[in-house]
Order: structure tokens, then sequence, then C-alpha cells
């Protein structure tokens, strides 16, 4: 794999996390199907295609969902220049290697003791920023981030985001306990964003690895 | 509208494919593939579909360590008798029988 298709493939899997972000929470374990499938496709300009096609596949099941929207509906019209717009900015950034608005890149949940009923509920992922955002060319930190797509959907626009006090608590962890609040005292009706600060939890930069760990393991067990 | 529901080309498409092979569950690039449909029109197909009860879906284990696991989908039993009933009348329409035409 050569330097170019590498940021094809960078390209498609951004492409795919926003295509799995737009689907309606109801639908989310589809955007895991689309997403999935991307490691399953090995040239590069297939898999910039795919993620292409996920996308409009998002869009057009978000916009059905809305009532007055869905009998009009044409992917190859209204959508357009959206699917134009979006890809375009997300090329554009990597192309010219300018620092583009950090985004949320999905991965596979890999929290401990997530029960399947919740599985569904939950967007795991980070969120690259830059080390100084003064100034952006001296690197940057990859932050972890959980989504928790509230209960009663739909939910409501803007979602609340949580950081941790201390600092040095690691909300993320603390996703499965989160879920399961019968009372959400955030807001029922609204999606939770738990993020990690930079140097805690899952969160780079990773200060005291040993430290952290244990850390880690004393919260799990607090938050079992 | 008046359109007989799941009749539209690439809907037929997507029926016609899993009917080939009705009792193995499929992945969504290889009926991507096979139908020579883009993502973003299948998977509006298959969500819709698996919405009217017609598609079962699962997640498979991965194939070698280190792949994700994949989502797989095959005909219900009303979705299996649904494909065969298009099948046979879009086999008719083909033999010139009007009563068999697909609208």
């Amino acid at each position: 794999m050569n330097a170019m298709s590498g940021r094809w493939r960078r390209v498609a899997q951004k492409i795919v996390g926003h295509a799995s972000w737009v689907l309606p929470s109801g639908q989310s374990s589809w955007g895991d199907a689309m997403w999935r499938e991307l490691d399953y496709i090995e040239d590069d300009r297939a898999a910039l295609r795919w993620a292409i096609g996920c996308i409009t596949a998002s869009y057009v099941t978000r916009l059905a969902a809305l009532p007055r929207l869905g009998w009009r509906l044409s992917p190859r019209s209204v959508l357009a220049g959206i699917l134009l717009l979006s890809i375009g900015l997300a090329v554009q950034g990597y192309a010219n290697g300018e620092p583009s608005l950090p985004t949320f890149e999905e991965s596979i949940c890999d929290l401990p003791d997530v029960p399947p009923e919740i599985r569904p509920r939950l967007r795991c992922g980070t969120v690259r920023v830059p080390r100084d955002h003064a100034r952006p060319d001296t690197g940057s930190f990859s932050l972890a981030v959980v989504v928790i797509k509230s209960a009663q959907q739909p939910s409501l626009p803007d979602p609340v985001v949580y950081i941790s006090g201390g600092p040095g608590n690691p909300p993320t962890i603390y996703a499965t306990y989160a879920t399961y609040q019968a009372r959400n005292p955030y807001s029922p009706h609204r999606d939770l964003i738990l993020v990690d600060q930079r140097g805690t939890g899952r969160s780079e930069p990773s200060l005291c690895p040993d430290l952290d760990r244990t850390l880690l393991e004393a919260n799990l067990a607090v938050a079992a | 509208m008046s359109r007989k529901p799941n009749s539209s080309r690439q809907t037929r498409a997507v029926l016609a494919t899993l009917l080939d092979r009705a009792q193995t569950w499929r992945h969504g690039y290889d009926l991507s593939k096979e139908t020579g449909l883009k993502s973003g029109t299948l998977y509006p197909v298959l969500m819709r579909l698996s919405e009217q009860g017609l598609l079962e879906s699962r997640w498979q284990d991965p194939e070698r360590p280190g792949l994700p696991p994949r989502h797989v989908y095959r005909f219900t039993s009303t979705g299996l008798a649904l494909a065969r009933e298009q099948a046979l009348s879009e086999a008719a329409a083909v033999a010139g029988d009007p009563s068999g035409a697909v609208a």
C-alpha cells in the first residue's frame, strides 16, 4: 500500500464514520454494518466508492425519517449537493495537508461488560485535536469519546457533553453505568457525549501508563 | 402512490440475488458486487426489507483474527415466499402471460 492509497483509505474511513453518525439512532446497527464491510474491501478505491455510497444511504435514511420529506426524496437531486460538499471537504482537507476541523472517528466499542441490549445506543471513537491549538503544526492528540444515544427518540438536536471534574477521572469508562441511569441526570431527551480529557483514561498523551492502568481498573471496579 | 411495493428494479435485483442461495447468510459487500448496486442504493433496500420483516440479520464472527464481525442477511419465511412469487410473476411476464405482468 503506497502513501496515496493509505490516504484514500483514511478518507473512506472518515466518510463512513460520518455516514454512521448521520443515521437515526434506531438504525445505528446499520451504520456498524456498513462500517465493518470496509475492512473486507481490499482495494482502496473500491473502499472509497463504498464509503461514498454509505453516506448516500445514511442521508437517504435520515431524511426519509422526516415525515414531510420522505415521499419526495431523490438521492440524485436533493442529496447530490450535500454529498459532494461533504466529500469534497473531507478529500480537500487530506489532499492539501491542511488541518481540518476535528471530527468524530468511530471505532468498535471495546468497553468491558457492555450488555447487548445497550450496545446499539453506544458509539465509541476518537476525536483528534491539535496538541496546541495556537500551533497546529506541533502534532496532535487523540481523545477518547463515547456517545450515548438517548433512549427516547428522536432526541433533542443539541447533546450534552460531559467532561469529568478532577481533572483525572475518565468518564468514558462509565458509559455502561451512565446508560443504565433510568433518570438521566443531564437530560433524558438528549444524547450524552462523554470525553476523556487529554492525559486521562484512553486519551493521549499517556502520562503514567502504569498508574493509569491501576486507576482505570479501580474506576472500572467502582463502575461495575 | 399506487406502485406495487418492492417492485423497483433495485429491490427486485436484491430479492433475486438473495433467492439464488436463499439459505445462505449474505454479506453487504458481496450483495453489492452481485447485484451491481452501490452501497448507497443497497443499504436503504436492505433496511426497508428488514423493517418489513422480509429479511433477518445477525452479526457473524470474523473470518480471520483482527477483522471485525460482519452483518449478514437472509430471507425470513415471509421474504422467501414473496421473492419466489416475484420470480414467478417475472417469469410469467417474460413468457407473455399478461396475468403475471409486473406493474
